[in-house]
């Protein structure tokens, strides 16, 4: 070839290099533009995912939200219905009670012709043909009546229908009579009827009157080392001791408080650790409600009955308004819906309330029970604050052994560091002198 | 050697050289249960380590007979672990591990026990 023919293949060939490289060059800048695209796309992802993440939280809680307001509706419908059926049931139930202490102050005043009240209390026995105070006022009346016949058989029959309430009844309006001996008697039946292990409920009731001196100090001394003796022969029991423990810290838990929406609201938007903060902050918080509740059990005034009478129709009433054993599936039921209806619909809140508060309306239980119940419980169990005073101090051991249970699985259950999340962002802090680090991190 | 001499000779660290000392620890420590069967025992006990960073808690491994000290970052056995945050409380001098509960022994020798942890 000649020398321009071979310049010329050169220039040629230049200006194919020349275009390979233009292409490579458009080819490069296509890159570029597919990579920001990649990359506008990846963040496009990343903000989906948070936005996702958003929503399912959101209606996570919205879900959360529908289920408490169905749950708190369907509470309200209940509850109506419930109560009709106690009405309709045992609507009876409670005119007894309600007359039962009047027909004893007016018979004092003897305000109420005999005859009258007889024939008020012959209604009720036939209306509540199984109901114990029917009978034991119809004891009452033919007594005062001085018809001992009549008096003899519907005695038998209170007796048969509930011995230890019939008999802590006439205890304690023989002692309201002022007929001592046959007081301390019915009082002696009544003790030998109780099993320490399987206790009737109104033993609250009882504890209450000893306590509060009802019986006089003789009956006291004598009842309070009835009461040593029961305790030792539970103490005696394997379990029984980490019961009462278990027991006492399942009551004493329930005092946690909520912790405020409004609280640390930085946590609980950036940190997936919230919860179980929460959980250890309230926690934390329990321990001076807790300090705070047994401090105004024992430095606030108790309110001292002004006269034995007063104090024996107090306990008669605490004794005749509780509800009888065939009443309580209901009174169970009404209960956990005023719970549900008291915690917005929160179930699991009132769940764990309804666990530990009724207990207080179980037919049957162990003294070592009683004793919570009295202290935790006054409103359910009927006691006055003396015999929750009782109840503490005798249950001292197994509160400070219960409530150190407790504080220690709190303090088993604190995170040991917590999680910060903002957007694709994660660190930890153990105890807060990460800060600087982290904020460098971030 | 007290059950709680012996436990806080676990820090002393000489028995890391000597296996016989090592032995005479956990024989012990095993000996505080002697009403106790062996599956009635506890598996091992938690505690927290004076030997100074980067060390934070120590096992003694009844079940396995060896004593561990564990990093601030390195995990112990599961079983162990979950009593960590109370091994390195103040309150308590150390912690029995159980299959179904641990028991954190107090300062003043009270006993917390805490199931299913």
């Amino acid at each position: 070839m000649s020398d321009s023919g071979i310049s010329a293949a050169f220039s040629a060939l230049d200006r194919n290099i020349s275009t390979v490289n233009d292409n490579l060059r458009i080819v490069n800048d296509n890159i570029d533009r597919v990579d920001n695209k990649v990359s506008v796309v990846a963040q496009l992802q990343s903000n989906t995912r948070d936005e996702l993440s958003q929503l399912s939280d959101a209606f996570a809680e919205f879900v959360a939200e529908y289920r408490r307001k169905s749950d708190w509706q369907l509470a309200q419908t209940q509850i109506v219905e419930v109560r009709q059926k106690l009405e309709k049931e045992f609507g009876y139930h409670d005119e007894v009670r309600d007359t039962a202490i009047g027909l004893l102050q007016a018979s004092d005043l003897g305000l109420v012709r005999e005859d009258s009240a007889r024939k008020k209390v012959e209604d009720f026995v036939m209306s509540c043909p199984k109901y114990w105070l029917a009978a034991t006022l119809s004891a009452l009346v033919n007594w005062l009546a001085d018809l001992r016949e009549l008096a003899d058989k519907a005695l038998a029959e209170a007796l048969k229908r509930h011995d230890s309430k019939s008999s802590l009844f006439f205890a304690l309006v023989c002692r309201r009579a002022h007929r001592d001996e046959a007081s301390v008697r019915w009082l002696e039946r009544y003790f030998q009827n109780q099993n320490p292990s399987a206790m009737q409920r109104e033993v609250a009731a009882m504890l209450d009157a000893v306590v509060n001196g009802a019986f006089g100090g003789g009956a006291l001394t004598t009842s309070l080392a009835v009461i040593d003796s029961w305790l030792e022969e539970l103490e005696e029991q394997p379990g029984f001791a980490d019961e009462q423990r278990a027991r006492w810290a399942e009551a004493l838990d329930v005092m946690k408080p909520h912790v405020a929406a409004t609280e640390y609201l930085t946590l609980r938007q950036y940190s997936p650790t919230w919860i179980r903060l929460e959980r250890a902050l309230s926690a934390a918080r329990r321990n001076q409600v807790v300090h705070d509740f047994f401090e105004r059990l024992f430095n606030g005034e108790t309110v001292v009955p002004p006269s034995l009478e007063a104090t024996i129709d107090f306990i008669l009433k605490t004794l005749v308004e509780e509800f009888d054993e065939e009443e309580l599936p209901l009174r169970r039921e009404l209960a956990k819906l005023e719970l549900i209806i008291a915690e917005k619909g929160d179930q699991d809140v009132a769940d764990s309330r309804y666990t530990s508060e009724v207990k207080a309306l179980r037919e049957v239980t162990n003294f070592g029970e009683i004793l919570t119940n009295a202290a935790m419980y006054p409103e359910r169990s009927g006691t006055t604050e003396a015999t929750r005073r009782y109840a503490v101090s005798r249950s001292q051991a197994w509160i400070v052994a219960g409530f150190s249970d407790l504080v220690a699985r709190d303090r088993a259950a604190i995170p040991q560091r917590v999680e910060l999340k903002a957007g694709s962002w994660t660190g930890y802090s153990s105890d807060g002198t990460e800060e600087v680090s982290l904020v460098g991190d971030c | 050697m007290g059950y709680i001499d012996a436990m806080k000779r676990l820090d002393a660290g000489s028995h890391h050289e000597n296996r016989a000392e090592l032995d005479a620890l956990i024989q012990a420590i095993a000996g505080e249960f002697p009403e106790l069967t062996i599956e009635q025992r506890p598996l091992g006990i938690v505690g927290a380590c004076y030997l100074g960073a980067p060390y934070e808690v120590h096992i003694c491994d009844l079940a396995g007979g060896i004593v561990e000290h564990f990093e601030r970052s390195r995990a112990m056995p599961p079983q162990f672990e979950r009593a960590r945050s109370l091994a390195v409380h103040p309150s308590y001098v150390f912690i029995e591990i159980y299959p179904d509960c641990v028991r954190a022994v107090g300062v003043g020798g009270a006993v917390s026990v805490i199931d299913n942890l």
